[in-house]
């Protein structure tokens, strides 16, 4: 195995520097289409002091990690692992990428496969679980491609720009990673 | 003007939840494995004691307070108010007019013969007094009872998350309901 484990071939994901990174998240929320597509609450804005404050108080129960191009260390975007049930060995994963310029090139796909990595070989973990919004077709895309399966939907749950729209559960299985890892090597 | 009485059913009672008398009596239901999970008074399921489910509680309802997000009632027996669990609704997202419902009855029997009134009561409140657009609940396959009574309050399974919960000694599925206010005013709103 690689000796880090959270370097992929794009990217690679690295701890949240407070100072720095607070600014960088409260400057990608201007952006209401990001918020729109990463939260299922309404879009709002904070300042890189409330950003900082949030993170300091909750970083100890979560796994948070800016993702970082590999080739030039630009940090494009955030993924983290929540609400891990130790006794199931399950979790949440929430991720965006920040900057536009990065979107639909591939860059959270590789995220997420290093995360999962991290979830499956490292933490232990026997499932991991998502939600995604109806119209994010990208995000959709692009969980699958990493072998998240849709779980079912709860339709209408949510409003965004107006709409009502499907919130979707996608889950993926350790063995069915471990499957895809033998398929890929 | 108003024919339904939100708190009170034919047989039950919603009421404010007192920590310092309901969390004793609570404490005991978290003796039975079911309630422990489904209460999520921990993250690790075993018999609290009082003075715990007080703390929790009490917690639960200054966040409730503050930030009006979620709500907690005590379940009671209409003839002598006697506490037979909670009913929560543990997230109320106000911008999507979306929440979670939650009705523990401490009891195995009780629960046979009072899940489905408190669900109907938690439904009520949620659409007829919140003005939820959708209400959601969950449940894990080991609990088909529960299942039944969601399925039969007019909730539709709409998602099944494979092996989300271990419970004596094996995976299981979870299993998540949920109905619109459109569908429960088809079903349940008195004219």
């Amino acid at each position: 195995m690689n000796g880090d484990s959270l370097t992929g071939n794009l990217v690679r994901l690295v701890a949240i520097d407070l100072d720095e990174d607070a600014r960088l998240l409260s400057e990608w929320d201007r952006d209401s289409e990001f918020q729109r597509l990463l939260n299922s609450e309404s879009a709002s804005r904070y300042n890189s002091k409330q950003v900082r404050e949030f993170f300091e108080k909750e970083i100890d129960s979560m796994h948070f990690y800016m993702i970082q191009r590999l080739e030039d260390n630009r940090k494009i975007g955030l993924i983290d692992l929540n609400g891990i049930d130790w006794v199931s060995r399950s979790a949440w994963v929430g991720i965006g990428i920040g900057e536009r310029e990065f979107w639909g090139k591939g860059y959270g796909t590789d995220a997420m496969k290093v995360l999962l990595r991290y979830a499956f070989t490292i933490l232990n973990l026997q499932r991991v679980t998502l939600n995604v919004f109806d119209f994010n077709q990208r995000g959709y895309a692009s969980y699958k491609k990493s072998g998240f399966k849709e779980e079912g939907r709860l339709p209408g749950a949510l409003f965004k720009a107006g709409k009502r729209c499907d919130l979707i559960f996608m889950g993926i299985l350790r063995s069915e990673w471990e499957e895809l890892q033998n398929q890929t090597q | 003007m108003f024919n339904t009485q939100l708190f009170e059913a034919q047989s039950l009672l919603l009421d404010a939840y007192d920590p310092e008398k309901d969390a004793v009596i609570e404490a005991g239901f978290t003796r039975r494995w079911d309630y422990g999970w489904g209460s999520q008074l921990d993250a690790a399921i075993h018999p609290l004691s009082s003075f715990q489910v007080k703390k929790k509680r009490e917690e639960q309802l200054k966040r409730s307070a503050e930030s009006r997000d979620s709500f907690l009632f005590a379940v009671r027996l209409r003839e002598d108010a006697r506490f037979i669990g909670v009913l929560e609704l543990p997230w109320v997202s106000w911008s999507n007019r979306l929440a979670w419902l939650k009705v523990l009855i401490g009891e195995e029997n009780l629960e046979t013969m009072y899940l489905a009134e408190a669900l109907t009561m938690g439904l009520r409140y949620a659409f007829e007094e919140l003005d939820m657009a959708l209400v959601a609940s969950s449940t894990g396959e080991f609990q088909p009872q529960v299942l039944h009574t969601l399925l039969n309050a007019g909730m539709k399974p709409y998602v099944r998350q494979r092996q989300m919960v271990y419970f004596k000694a094996q995976y299981w599925d979870r299993i998540i309901v949920g109905i619109s206010q459109a569908e429960w005013n088809t079903h349940y709103r008195e004219e």
